[in-house]
């Protein structure tokens, strides 16, 4: 017991970290998977990485600038150059293999070590800095009370923008709103867990969310619960086993998901 | 404008450069059962957005009401039941609420009255026994009565329809439209529906609006739809018969083709 409250202690800004992150990412990522755009979630993840790599290659501010390029990743994303003739699911694939392959060659050139520079572009849970848990811990307070005192007009507006605007709602607007709190949950959720715990939170607790609920509310409320539990879960379970922490998250929710599907089918 | 709720006057409408439609004078009065029809791709969603504001015309002027202008009389959109995503788990009671939003105004909850307005919605279109029925779960024509009941839920003065039989069997169909007319006649609903289904208009619609190569025909039903009208806009024989005092529009192209 007493080993367990030491572990608690010495990692306590770590596990604060993980609620934060895979709380707001579970939650925003019922509008990804509704919305279907899952796509988007993994490219941004990557742009932001980019992002990462890019200031600290010039010695600049590495959060700020994840969030940056999140943000000009999310508004390139939503335009079309080439009019009709390439899907937009195409020009998403361009901006996640283009900031695949920048990352890597920024990383290349940094003057950090390359481990070094691979945990910070791709998150170390044990190297979060106090810093780094505050300012996480004001971006989800704000981005769930924007959620939460602007639900009805979200789920209208992602559910059917045409109605919304054709009502008078700033459906543009609250579009963007939608889309510049998922990107900025995205962005420092990589910062603080690594690009693979949080593609896993965006994806497979939304979907848990969907199976077991027939009902909206209770979707958003059964992905956040389940995506905070698997990760905490995960992380004691990567400490124990020596496990990289990302991939023990993302199995740790899909084993979840699995026996979701199963209650699923036995409810008929 | 006593009695007009909507005035185009040479009105030209398009996206970017490119214009869809030009010339386009158009009203729409207190009672009126218009219909807008026209070949694939013609303009027809082009002005039904420009009437809902989410488009404004290039030239010319588009009047609404003044009540409309200021929000006083709403205006009820229908859309097409298939743009929908039927993966969002939402009951009919909260996708009909959807049409209290605008008034219910921004960090309020729903009250009472906005909840008995959707329940008169929801009785106009015969749905009552299905509030909490998950939307996704409905027929086809459930779904579009549940878009009805939204529309009605804002307690408009027009109802817009966005091709509200697409996708019905003939059951359906005749059901949606036998709804749509009972709300023209007994709720004195102003009805405007956007159709391909030009036997769907010929049976209902009091006036027609074609739209034919950037250009707009509107009139009395019998003005425009007839043979002759037919044949210039779609390009292929057509015969309008009369079964019943119901009207059918055959295109006769494949039986000549066939001898």
């Amino acid at each position: 017991m007493d080993d367990f409250l030491t572990t608690i202690s010495l990692f306590r800004y770590a596990i604060a970290g993980i609620i934060l992150v895979s709380f707001i990412c579970s939650y925003l990522g019922v509008y990804i998977v509704l919305k279907r755009i899952i796509f988007v979630g993994v490219a941004i993840a990557q742009i932001s990485s980019l992002g990462v790599a890019f200031a600290l290659l010039l010695g600049l501010p590495p959060m700020a600038f994840s969030i940056l390029f999140t943000l000009l990743g999310m508004f390139g994303m939503s335009t079309n150059p080439s009019g009709k003739r390439l899907s937009q699911e195409a020009i998403i694939g361009l901006g996640f293999i283009t900031a695949s392959a920048v990352t890597i060659l920024l990383m290349a050139k940094s003057a950090l070590g390359l481990h070094e520079i691979e945990n910070i572009v791709y998150g170390d849970i044990l190297a979060i800095s106090p810093l780094q848990v505050y300012i996480a811990l004001g971006a989800v307070v704000t981005i769930i009370t924007i959620h939460l005192l602007f639900y009805k007009e979200l789920v209208f507006v992602s559910f059917d923008y045409d109605m919304a605007r054709a009502l008078g709602i700033n459906a543009r607007l609250w579009n963007l709103i939608l889309y510049l709190t998922i990107g900025a949950a995205i962005a420092i959720g990589i910062m603080i867990a690594g690009n693979m715990m949080i593609i896993a939170a965006i994806i497979l607790p939304p979907i848990n969310g969907l199976i077991l609920s027939t009902r909206l509310r209770n979707a958003f409320i059964i992905s956040s619960i389940q995506g905070v539990s698997t990760a905490t879960f995960a992380f004691f379970l990567s400490y124990l086993l020596d496990l990289p922490y990302g991939p023990t998250a993302a199995a740790s929710s899909f084993v979840v998901l699995g026996f979701s599907f199963i209650a699923f089918k036995l409810r008929g | 404008m006593n009695n007009r709720l909507v005035e185009f006057k040479k009105v030209v409408l398009g996206y970017g450069k490119k214009i869809v439609l030009k010339d386009v004078n158009l009203t729409v009065t207190r009672g009126d059962f218009l219909g807008i029809a026209g070949p694939n791709g013609s303009g027809k969603t082009t002005i039904l957005r420009a009437l809902l504001k989410t488009i404004k015309p290039k030239s010319g002027t588009l009047t609404f009401r003044e009540d409309i202008r200021k929000g006083k009389m709403a205006i009820g959109y229908v859309p097409q039941r298939e743009f929908l995503d039927e993966l969002y788990p939402l009951t009919v009671m909260e996708v009909v609420m959807m049409g209290r939003y605008a008034g219910i105004g921004l960090l309020k909850k729903p009250k009472k009255e906005d909840y008995s307005t959707v329940h008169y919605a929801l009785a106009c279109v015969n749905m009552e026994g299905n509030v909490y029925t998950a939307f996704r779960d409905l027929s086809g024509g459930q779904k579009q009565r549940v878009l009805i009941a939204r529309a009605l839920a804002g307690k408009p003065v027009m109802l817009i329809l966005d091709e509200p039989t697409d996708g019905l069997d003939i059951k359906g169909e005749h059901e949606i439209m036998e709804l749509i007319r009972d709300l023209h006649m007994n709720q004195h609903l102003t009805v405007l529906m956007v159709s391909h289904h030009l036997n769907v208009m010929a049976n209902y619609v009091d006036r027609l609006a074609i739209i034919d190569q950037e250009t707009m025909y509107v009139g009395k039903l019998h003005c425009i739809l007839t043979e002759d009208n037919l044949e210039k806009i779609y390009a292929m024989k057509v015969k309008i018969l009369e079964v019943d005092g119901q009207r059918a529009i055959l295109h006769l192209e494949h039986r000549n083709n066939n001898g």
